[in-house]
């Protein structure tokens, strides 16, 4: 565990958990329970309003339906590419380094 | 379905615990699910909004950054509620777990929507990665800590403020995974990220880190 800093101006070796500091005073979002309790120690739990125009997550719907045409591109992709590799290939059965460079394409295709 | 309905559904759902919400929101159908989500963001939206607006205050459109964040936070948090543990407990304590998981996802969207705002030619995916899995397990054996007098707080502001801004983001991307006082390499996604962002290697990235991390340490314990 770290040493931490006190109050006492004559000590000469103080250690910080930078980290720690970070994610709890604004920099970066607190990560674990602890953080969110020293987050909230100092900044409140209040919930603040969000602005109008963030009400409602609408932008939701646009990423549900982003996601739903990304899947069937990803599930119609996979079988056709797997016909075609098939029937270019002599026999039924796809070389190995094949079927990995399929599926890399496939998830750089899903992101 | 009426609007009747509609107001009692929207009803029940404001009184289900977080647990319960979430556990909703790994299992109901299709159909249910948007409400379930909306109820879920705005429960939470305020707390991310809220951390993200300071996290975002220091850079030129601040404002349009932390919406933008609060919308990529819960896009991936609802495609990732599926490795979410729902644990038992009090009730108080599991809303903090959410906000520490969603902490963990904001932190890896504002380091990725920070770097597209400053390379928009930038290549920011990396496919050769794993997708992160925001795995809450370490944080559920974080020892407490004892309090940090708030001089060091305010050294830190200076000393962050005296970074330039990759050095800035650089040090944010080292401690959004636990980093920056460590001899352990940021992941994959993260260094690709930067070396993307700014054109440059993963060497020169680990040098401008460590000599970030001297600067702050300078400043915070010369005072």
């Amino acid at each position: 565990m770290k040493t931490v800093a006190t109050n006492n101006s004559n000590s000469k070796d103080p250690q910080v958990d930078l980290e720690f500091l970070l994610r709890t005073n604004g920099f970066l979002f607190p990560e674990t329970v602890n953080e969110v309790n020293a987050y909230e120690r100092t900044f409140g739990d209040t919930d603040i309003i969000l602005p109008d125009d963030m009400q409602e997550p609408s932008f939701l719907k646009e990423a549900r339906s982003r996601v739903t045409r990304e899947r069937d591109n990803i599930i119609s992709l996979r079988a056709d590419n797997f016909s075609l590799a098939a029937r270019a290939e002599k026999g039924n059965e796809l070389p190995e380094h094949i079927k990995q460079q399929m599926e890399k394409d496939l998830a750089k295709l899903k992101r | 379905m009426n609007t009747m309905s509609t107001l009692s559904i929207a009803k029940s759902l404001r009184g289900l615990s977080d647990r319960d919400l979430v556990l909703g929101l790994k299992s109901v159908g299709e159909t249910d699910l948007p409400r379930y989500q909306v109820e879920f963001y705005r429960r939470f939206a305020p707390y991310i909004y809220k951390v993200g607006s300071q996290c975002c205050q220091i850079y030129p459109d601040g404002n349009e950054l932390a919406r933008d964040l609060v919308q990529e936070t819960f896009i991936k948090a609802f495609i990732a509620i599926d490795k979410f543990m729902v644990t038992v407990g009090e009730d108080a304590v599991f809303k903090k777990h959410i906000k520490g998981w969603l902490g963990k996802i904001a932190n890896r969207q504002f380091l990725k929507l920070y770097a597209e705002r400053k390379n928009a030619n930038a290549e920011t995916e990396c496919t050769e990665a794993e997708e992160p899995s925001y795995d809450q397990f370490s944080s559920y054996f974080d020892p407490p800590r004892e309090e940090i007098p708030s001089i060091y707080v305010t050294l830190l502001r200076e000393a962050m403020s005296q970074l330039k801004d990759i050095d800035q983001h650089i040090v944010n991307a080292y401690a959004a995974e636990g980093c920056l006082e460590s001899t352990r390499h940021i992941s994959d996604r993260a260094m690709h990220l930067l070396c993307e962002t700014y054109q440059t290697t993963s060497e020169n990235i680990r040098k401008r880190k460590n000599r970030a991390l001297t600067k702050i340490k300078a400043h915070c314990l010369k005072n």
